[in-house]
Parts: structure tokens; sequence; C-alpha cells
């Protein structure tokens, strides 16, 4: 039988196994982080993991509603608002965050418009591919 | 309790990308797209989301006397973070 590779998972078995890894590395960080030190067993990162991905597909559907509402096609910050309006403390979190980006933004723009090199303005999401996850990390269980 | 009081002193964060393809999987219609800002605040709301999972966990099995989270102790929390998110 032929080991399994990566090419071998689909697009939504990656995505899984993404989600997965993340949530391990943030599950031991935390726990490791308390005063007394606390490990997660298998199962238990992978039910949060499990919940996290319905989670994110459930803010997915949600906020291609709420853009339509809008009438637009693309979902912006203002549908992400709607989305944690339940959670008072989360919703002043990412008005907060909210305001750093479009600060971020706006002196990023006026950086471009003083040095036209706009070549090297390469984008924080582009040099994180999904596909880069560590294999060891997975392998090593 | 928390020798880490603030979320923004984890390290590990959740792939902005992965998040990105997830919901995009989830859209409907063929012309809906998400902007790089929305793709990042939701990336926030899903590491809070872990890292509040997780830290409820961790307390839930201290209250047991463990120091291992188990499965039982996820599931004891997952109602009230379900409700929380």
């Amino acid at each position: 039988m032929a080991f399994p590779t990566l090419d071998s998972f689909n697009e939504t078995d990656k995505l899984k196994l993404t989600v997965l890894c993340d949530v391990r590395k943030i599950c031991q960080e935390v726990g490791s982080g308390l005063t007394t030190k606390v490990s997660f067993n298998k199962q238990s990162f992978e039910l949060i993991a499990e919940m996290v991905w319905h989670k994110i597909q459930d803010y997915g559907s949600d906020l291609e509603h709420f853009a339509r509402h809008a009438k637009r096609t693309t979902v912006n910050g203002d549908d992400v608002k709607l989305l944690v309006r339940k959670n008072e403390s989360l919703r002043e979190r990412i008005l907060k965050m909210t305001e750093d980006l479009s600060s971020a933004s706006s002196s990023k723009k006026r950086k471009k418009d003083r040095d036209s090199d706009a070549g090297s303005d390469v984008g924080q999401l582009e040099d994180n591919p999904i596909g880069n996850f560590d294999i060891d990390d997975i392998l090593d269980d | 309790m928390n020798a880490k009081d603030d979320v923004s002193d984890i390290k590990s964060s959740v792939k902005l990308e992965a998040v990105k393809q997830i919901v995009r999987l989830q859209f409907k219609d063929g012309k809906t797209k998400i902007g790089d800002d929305a793709v990042r605040l939701v990336g926030e709301v899903v590491q809070l989301l872990i890292v509040e999972a997780a830290a409820r966990s961790c307390n839930q099995a201290l209250l047991c006397g463990q120091s291992v989270v188990e499965m039982e102790h996820v599931e004891k929390v997952l109602p009230k973070l379900l409700l929380d998110f």
C-alpha cells in the first residue's frame, strides 16, 4: 500500500489538517502558560478543532448573507462587526482592531504615494500559504 | 491564575489563508469575495475562540483535579462557549 502523500488529500482535508495543527499549537501554548501545567490529550484538541471548523463555516455563510443584505458582493469589516455584535468584549476588541487596520492602511497608502516603489509592498497574506504547515507536526503523534 | 494574562501573548496563530479558504468554500454565490481586512478580523475572532476553548477546558480539568484535558472537560465547557461566540 502506498504511503499517503500530501497531494493525495483533497483541499478540504488539507484545510482541516491546517486547522487541527493550529489548534494543537495554541492549546499547548495555553496549557503550558498556566501556573499549573496542563496538557491536552489527542481527543480533546481534535474536538476543539472540529468545533472551530464548523464555527468558521458558520461564519462564512453568515458573512455572505450580511454582505448580500447590504447589497455588496465583497465581505468587509462591517460584516464582521455584525457577526460579533452579541459578545460585548469581543465587539470592542474587533472595533479597536478595525481602527488599527484602517489607520495602518492609510499610513501605508501615504507611504506608497511618497515612495512609488510598489513592488516591495508585499501583503502579509501572501507569505502564509495554506500548504505550508509542518508535516512533522502531524506525524509525531 | 494565568501566567499569560493577555491573549496577545499567545504566539501561535491561525493561518489566515486557511481561514479565508474555509470561509470562501461556504459562499453560495460565486461572485462573493472577501477583503483582506475582513479575513484578518475573522482570523482574530477564530484565534480568540481557540484560546478561550483551550483556557476554559484547562480550567475545567484543573477543577476536576487533573492535569490532562480530556474530552469530557471540553464537552463540559462547549455549550457556554458556543453561546459566547
